[in-house]
């Protein structure tokens, strides 16, 4: 990561830089051509169709073509399609009857430099000449800019270190109240036998799902070490306890949610998905969201530390949009964007407005966090090889809010291949060992933090409030303070 | 079809005017014959990265592929178009027309085609 520091390794600069940059507005026009009325946006788009070898001619035709085909979300696609193949050919269900084929090799420091390692050639090095674009730049921007201790001082998440299911169900469940809780799972094993090189000597060739691909152990931590990717991948994987059953001897359900989650009554084939292995470097994390299907959760961090940032239900922050029904959030692409440019407005808005109950924390090594059903979080990894296990469940406390969640947007129901039935099936697992929890409403004693309902903070109420002045510069040449603007 | 049409009529309705003034009207035109042809059936996603420059083994209709033989200028003149009106497939489609043209040519042939001038020094 120091390596980002530097600058962009391809010479790409915020667009504002060319104004003191004579010769940029020619280089810009000869060399994007026809392109450069398409605007940055669609020539990176026209780049997203085009194969290696294509990518390859274009970005030899000169230096604004070279600074483009550079974009590492082109090369990230590429890369994950090595590996998604390498998946099926794995399952032996290759499709195109490829044998063998490229294996992604993880050399050098991007996705770039390891897609054209993986096929046997070297990156071109050497001076680069200056490309402006503030489309090309942005993702470079969010993957080096530094994490502001700022966003990470507050610690207002309640603390307890052991109590009794009764004494949790009480002051937190029941109250919608999130809560570290620090010494439900000191005796783990997984505390002292999970690392990256226990875990990559006892696992290193075995593949683990990050996002839509699955990595290779070993491969994933050459990866997480050396990437300039704005919105890092990680491992959140829910296949751990086939792909690895050995992990579940390194930990258990805490005493505290033991038996508690009644999608249990559904059989383990019928049941959607409730546990995942997390392991992340830091910068990776999760944006803004709502876990699924109304559950609560718990996440426990095995080994180095996660920020956590909570809302109430009803209160998604400045920068996430949720769609009128919920299926959808809109927010910034990386996590590390919502900070630099919502954080602040959200702590401004919490000052005036009690009701938005923001809750901010630090997990280390033995904590857990519990999130109560409907809650909106976020979390961020602050340390290299940051590893977690996290389950959700289906509580008691909520069934109410479960089933009418399953009933009525079925279809955002999730983790199960049999979305449209989940409702019926969960009602009938119920009848046979609840009845009594048909009839049930939530046992939630505080009523929803319904604050001020939903509010849409707009683009121009965000304008207006951040108050910063505009000021181009990057972090290897301040600017003099004759060209400051 | 247009996201940008269909959201001002949200807002204002349909009896309102709607104002496009980035919008040709020869290129307009020729969006409302792809929205026209496409109103009931969408097209299927294109596949990335493209399989070939024969848009049609990429999964394009031929009326699509023939909708797109036209002069690079309005094609691009489309591209602009449908990035305005917020028109995905119709986006997609020009887009994969362009990326088309550039498969399968060599360094100078694309510079050629899409008037781009070669800037690098000899050690580049």
């Amino acid at each position: 990561m120091r390596r980002l520091q530097r600058g962009h390794p391809m010479g790409v600069y915020p667009l504002g830089n060319a104004l003191f940059d004579e010769a940029a507005t020619r280089r810009r026009s000869e060399g994007l051509g026809d392109f450069q009325r398409l605007g940055d946006e669609r020539v990176l788009q026209l780049l997203r169709s085009l194969d290696a070898k294509a990518l390859g001619r274009c970005s030899a035709a000169s230096s604004m073509l070279r600074g483009f085909t550079a974009s590492e979300e082109l090369w990230q696609v590429l890369g994950m399609a090595l590996l998604l193949k390498a998946g099926e050919g794995r399952a032996g269900k290759s499709r195109d009857g490829l044998k063998g084929g490229h294996q992604l090799h993880w050399g050098g420091n991007s996705w770039r430099e390891a897609y054209i390692c993986s096929m046997g050639s070297t990156p071109a090095q050497g001076k680069m000449a200056r490309v402006y674009s503030d489309v090309l730049y942005r993702s470079f921007y969010y993957a080096a800019t530094e994490l502001d201790p700022a966003w990470l001082a507050t610690e207002n998440l309640e603390r307890v270190s052991n109590l009794s299911t009764q004494d949790f169900l009480e002051r937190f469940e029941e109250r919608s109240c999130p809560v570290i809780v620090s010494g439900c799972v000191k005796h783990w094993p997984a505390l002292s036998r999970w690392s990256e090189e226990s875990l990559v000597r006892r696992f290193g060739e075995i593949p683990f799902a990050a996002g839509p691909v699955d990595f290779p152990l070993k491969l994933f931590y050459s990866y997480a070490h050396q990437n300039m990717d704005d919105v890092p991948m990680f491992i959140f994987d829910k296949y751990f306890a086939t792909r690895a059953p050995e992990l579940l001897d390194d930990y258990e359900v805490p005493s505290i949610f033991r038996g508690r989650d009644l999608f249990n009554f559904l059989g383990d084939e019928k049941r959607p998905d409730f546990r995942w292995l997390l392991i992340g470097n830091k910068r990776s994390g999760s944006k803004w969201h709502l876990d699924p299907n109304k559950t609560c959760a718990w996440n426990a961090v095995v080994r180095g530390r996660k920020r956590w940032l909570l809302l109430p239900p009803g209160c998604p922050p400045p920068g996430v949009h949720p769609s009128k029904d919920g299926a959808e959030v809109t927010q910034p692409v990386s996590l590390l964007e919502w900070f630099s440019n919502f954080y602040d407005e959200l702590k401004r808005h919490v000052d005036l407005n009690p009701a938005w109950d923001l809750k901010e924390g630090t997990c280390g090594p033995g904590d857990l966090v519990f999130i109560p059903s409907g809650w909106w979080h976020c979390v961020l990894n602050l340390d290299d090889d940051t590893i977690a296990v996290t389950q959700n469940y289906a509580s008691e406390t909520h069934v109410s809010s479960v089933r009418r969640f399953l009933s009525e947007h079925r279809d955002q129901v999730s983790g199960t291949a049999e979305r449209d039935t989940l409702a019926e099936r969960f009602d009938e697992a119920l009848t046979r060992h609840r009845p009594d929890l048909l009839f049930a409403s939530d046992k939630v004693q505080k009523p929803e933090a319904t604050a001020a309902p939903a509010q849409n903070f707009s683009f121009w109420d965000h304008l207006r409030s951040t108050g910063k002045s505009l000021c181009f510069e990057t972090p290897e040449e301040p600017l003099s303070k004759k060209q400051r603007m | 079809m247009s996201t940008l049409v269909r959201n001002m009529v949200d807002d204002s309705g349909t009896d309102e005017e709607i104002p496009l003034p980035n919008v040709k009207t020869a290129i307009l035109s020729k969006v409302i014959d792809y929205c026209k042809y496409h109103k009931d059936s969408p097209p299927e996603e294109i596949q990335k990265p493209l399989k070939s420059t024969n848009l049609v083994e990429c999964g394009v209709s031929e009326w699509d592929n023939e909708y797109v033989n036209i002069e690079q200028e309005v094609l691009f003149e489309l591209i602009l178009a449908a990035n305005y009106l917020d028109i995905k497939s119709l986006l997609d489609l020009t887009c994969a027309k362009v990326a088309s043209m550039i498969k399968g040519k060599n360094t100078e042939e694309i510079r050629k085609q899409f008037n781009i001038v070669n800037d690098f020094t000899p050690e580049e």
